[in-house]
């Protein structure tokens, strides 16, 4: 069989190789040419989904009621690190929720390499380190074998590491180092986590050393040992979703970083954190799951709620989108922690709404700090009359992102919240709470830009007065477009996402609640 | 828009009628709604800010009807007050346009020469709104008050006799400051000063609404028919659109057209597990709260005539009660206070002492324990042979002691 999933996952990796043998001088041909290979990619993965659906389509037209396709499908796999007694595979599978994560991560690569055509330093090293950095996120979502899981999951920092490092901004240094600490604390407790698991799986069923997580899911662990192994996966994913008290590296991160790294990895990266939650917690350590699921509930509460009273207060922009992410990753998780269809469901369409909503959101900061040079909310005021476009383009990322019904956030955060509701209504109620403090920063953030009297002092009032602020390109305007088509799509037809996704949310929750009960 | 709270209540009538407790609720929620409104509307001086007032007091009327089982009446009324609000909103619009985006009552009056269909309409609306007959508002609001005595009468409880009392007075008040309103800008003569200052000064100001001020009476034009034809169209429905109530107080009790166009809704098995019973207070009853609703509507009237029939007038004055009322009880300060302050200062705190110190903090802190740790351990590996030499002396000389110690 053609092994597509490898392609969309390598592709970029090669086209980063490639675009490191160009002459460095060609700025622009590394930036189609970056462009062209995330296109292609793009491309590939709307063709698995095309027929992925179709298959869906046609099981679930004969079988009523039945959850088609609920494992993985296109699974490839090879033989890598083979020894007698210790067998580690490449195997590569997707279904319906690893899906939709990889085209959503296929879509922002396209968008945020789009609006990385202003950055000019090292644009050769840039543009690479952003496709490998599409690799490594891919890679997680496709990986069937814990090992390759892990291996992505660490070729996502290194990219992640430079892209804040070298092209961010005044304490850029400083915000990389916290960011490679602290998620790296977490991976290695994975790490540890993930050898630990094989070892106990080899105890338990025999057989050779195996990390397939096909394997891993036959054996059943003793409910203490599924604890410890459990709290090492979380340390890595509360660390990368963040939950609070975890998320310390997120504020530096995404206001130091350039915009369009920013957008990927609050878009993109931070999702491998809760997709991790939910492909490996969820089945592995059901027991220790429930047991815990209150803790971890209450954490998502305290995202949710805490970050929202922060971003309320914040002065710097990004910083505030920043919080903000954090706060709509509670409900996400909050969601998921509710262990029913909904929640579920509502959690998965969260995650691909909320990376196309925060990506949105990102970079049109972006695109108003390249305009003034400025990121403090008070230098702002009143640009909605010399920048009507884009404060329109901002009015739509901000109504999303608070849930307005009829946009995209709303089906999302809905289904989530009703899910938790479900589940627990002391949790349902203070999740939905949010919807208050998230009107009011939403509306602060974009009032304090966009509306009110015109901006007379520093940097924004010397450009208001000369007149040489401009508003959204051409450029910028195709480069966000596909975002917005996406908010008013899903928003009035999240249909379509959710049947890709069913079966496999349902066979996973299934799973969980027939492993509760024996 | 702001009626919807009243619709929903009447459509969801099946959960409210299982719940005596959620409709005491509503009822004790919409008096004090009604009465406190109806005080600030007395004491406004902004022209919409009046009328936005009496909104909400009439907002409470149709809520205090739901409570008394009778949602009907409260949809009624919402369907009159529709009608006498909405005129009266762009009559206001009329005027305010007129006098060039002028919006406070002290600069108005006299306006009754120059703005003649406003001037007309203004008063049909203000007229339908206290409740004289047989204007819209009066059927409307009379039905909600003999609802609210009967409801009493038949063992309703004192509840019910309060929301009626309520009911009275508020009519009583609302006739008052409608016809303060009225005075206010038609009656005696034109007190505005002229452009204010602040138009002139902004040539930045992108709106030119505020630029063109009248400078006397002379300037002030009616507004065009665009605008006017609206507010004759409703001002005909103030006048007419209480027929669709019931007709029983004139003793023609077979009309209610309204009521058996809505009683599906409130009598469907369906959904009501608790039919929808509203008692009917007797004949003399519901002329007895009639005869007092129209009694202190006209006295309204007459106070607010014997007050501002020369004009508007308006003195400063220390009485804390009056300022209590002039500044709307001190709600919006009392809710920035309890609520916003606290919010902001929980964000501004955790953001100083938890993000910045407690995390980002001790992060560093940790950071320099590891360097500090390094740092010690570095000593061990200098380099230097001398160092070494001493290190294994060291040794050697505590591995002797430790065997002469042991013996």
């Amino acid at each position: 069989m053609f092994p597509l999933l490898s392609l969309i996952t390598l592709l970029p990796l090669l086209g980063g190789i490639v675009i490191l043998c160009f002459p460095r001088e060609r700025e622009n041909v590394i930036r189609w040419t970056a462009l062209g290979v995330a296109w292609v990619d793009l491309m590939l993965v709307l063709g698995l989904m095309l027929s992925y659906s179709q298959a869906n389509l046609a099981v679930s037209s004969t079988i009523v009621g039945s959850a088609p396709n609920s494992t993985f499908v296109f699974n490839e796999q090879a033989t890598w690190i083979a020894t007698p007694g210790f067998d580690l595979n490449y195997s590569l599978g997707v279904d319906g929720i690893s899906l939709l994560l990889v085209a959503l991560t296929a879509l922002l690569t396209v968008v945020c390499i789009g609006a990385s055509f202003r950055i000019g330093q090292k644009v050769k090293n840039y543009m690479a380190f952003m496709l490998l950095l599409e690799s490594g996120i891919i890679g997680v979502f496709f990986s069937t074998n814990l090992f390759l899981f892990y291996i992505f999951w660490e070729l996502m920092l290194i990219p992640a590491y430079f892209l804040v490092g070298s092209w961010g901004g005044e304490h850029r240094i400083y915000a990389a180092i916290k960011f490679v600490l602290y998620t790296s604390i977490g991976s290695l407790l994975m790490l540890a986590g993930v050898i630990a698991l094989g070892y106990y799986h080899q105890q338990l069923v025999g057989g050779a050393y195996t990390l397939d997580l096909g394997t891993l899911l036959t054996g059943k662990l003793g409910p203490g040992i599924q604890t410890w192994l459990f709290l090492a996966f979380a340390a890595a994913f509360v660390i990368k979703i963040p939950f609070v008290p975890f998320h310390s590296w997120l504020p530096d991160a995404y206001s130091e970083a350039p915009a369009p790294v920013t957008a990927m990895l609050a878009g993109a990266m931070t999702k491998t954190g809760a997709y991790g939650f939910l492909r490996y917690c969820i089945p592995l350590f059901p027991n220790a799951v429930h047991t815990l699921a209150p803790l971890f509930n209450v954490l998502a509460v305290i995202s949710i709620l805490y970050c929202a009273v922060l971003a309320l207060v914040q002065n710097d922009i990004k910083r505030l989108l920043g919080y903000s992410s954090i706060s709509h990753l509670g409900i996400i998780m909050l969601g998921m922690l509710a262990f029913n269809v909904q929640g579920v469901e509502g959690s998965v369409l969260q995650m691909v709404n909320h990376g196309i909503t925060i990506t949105a959101l990102f970079l049109i900061a972006g695109f108003i700090e390249a305009r003034t040079g400025t990121r403090r909310l008070s230098d702002f005021g009143g640009l909605a009359a010399r920048i009507p476009v884009l404060a329109a383009v901002l009015l739509i990322a901000c109504l999303s992102s608070l849930g307005l019904p009829g946009l995209n956030s709303f089906a999302g955060e809905f289904l989530a919240l009703l899910g938790a509701f479900h589940s627990s209504a002391v949790f349902g109620l203070l999740g939905t709470a949010v919807i208050v403090p998230a009107a009011w920063y939403m509306v602060r953030f974009f009032q304090g830009i966009m509306l009110g009297p015109l901006q007379k002092e520093g940097v924004v009032g010397s450009l208001l007065r000369k007149g040489t602020l401009s508003d959204i390109e051409l450029g910028e305007f195709m480069t966000i477009l596909p975002l917005l088509l996406l908010i008013f799509y899903i928003g009035f037809q999240p249909y379509p996402l959710t049947f890709l996704m069913e079966p496999s949310v349902v066979n996973t929750l299934q799973n969980f609640t027939s492993v509760l009960i024996h | 828009m702001v009626t919807a709270g009243v619709y929903l209540v009447a459509r969801a009538n099946p959960l409210f009628q299982v719940s005596h407790t959620a409709l005491v609720v509503v009822g004790v929620i919409a008096g004090v709604t009604a009465l406190f409104a109806a005080l600030i509307a007395v004491f406004q001086l902004d022209i919409k800010r009046v009328l936005a007032y009496s909104t909400i007091s009439q907002l409470g009327y149709m809520f205090m009807s739901e409570s008394a089982h009778d949602y009907g009446s409260g949809i009624f009324h919402l369907t009159t007050h529709a009608y006498f609000k909405a005129l009266l909103f762009l009559a206001a619009g009329a005027v305010i346009h007129s006098l060039g985006g002028e919006q406070d009552m002290r600069e108005m009056g006299g306006l009754r020469y120059r703005l003649k269909i406003t001037f007309w309409t203004f008063l049909i609306g203000t007229l339908a709104i206290s409740g004289i007959p047989p204007l819209a508002g009066f059927w409307s609001k009379d039905e909600i008050l003999s609802s609210l005595l009967a409801q009493a009468t038949a063992g309703g409880g004192r509840l019910y006799y309060v929301l009626w009392g309520i009911g009275l007075l508020t009519a009583g008040l609302t006739a008052f400051y409608m016809f303060r309103l009225f005075f206010g800008i038609f009656a005696g003569g034109y007190r505005g000063s002229g452009p204010t200052e602040d138009a002139l000064e902004e040539e930045e100001e992108e709106d030119v609404k505020h630029t063109r001020h009248p400078r006397s009476d002379y300037d002030i034009y009616e507004a065009p028919a665009i605008m006017t034809v609206p507010m004759i169209i409703l001002a005909v429905l103030s006048v007419i659109g209480g027929f669709a109530g019931s007709f029983a107080l004139i003793g023609v009790s077979a009309w209610h057209p309204l009521a058996t166009f809505l009683d599906p809704v409130f009598t469907n098995p369906q959904w009501t597990q608790v039919p929808v019973a509203i008692p009917v207070a007797s004949l003399s009853l519901q002329w007895i709260s009639t005869g007092l609703s129209v009694g202190l509507g006209l006295l309204g009237i007459l106070g607010a005539w014997a007050l501002y029939r020369n004009g508007f007038y308006y003195q400063e004055n220390d009485n804390p009660l009056y300022q209590l009322a002039l500044n709307k009880f001190y709600v919006d300060e009392f809710f920035i206070l309890v609520l916003i302050r606290p919010v902001l200062w929980i964000g501004r705190t955790a953001s100083r002492f938890i993000e910045r110190d407690a995390l980002d903090g001790g992060s560093r802190e940790v950071a320099k324990v590891f360097s500090g740790t390094s740092g010690l351990l570095r000593r061990l590996q200098t380099g230097y042979v001398r160092n070494y030499a001493l290190a294994i002396l060291l040794g050697v000389v505590l591995i002797i002691v430790y065997y002469a110690v042991r013996g």
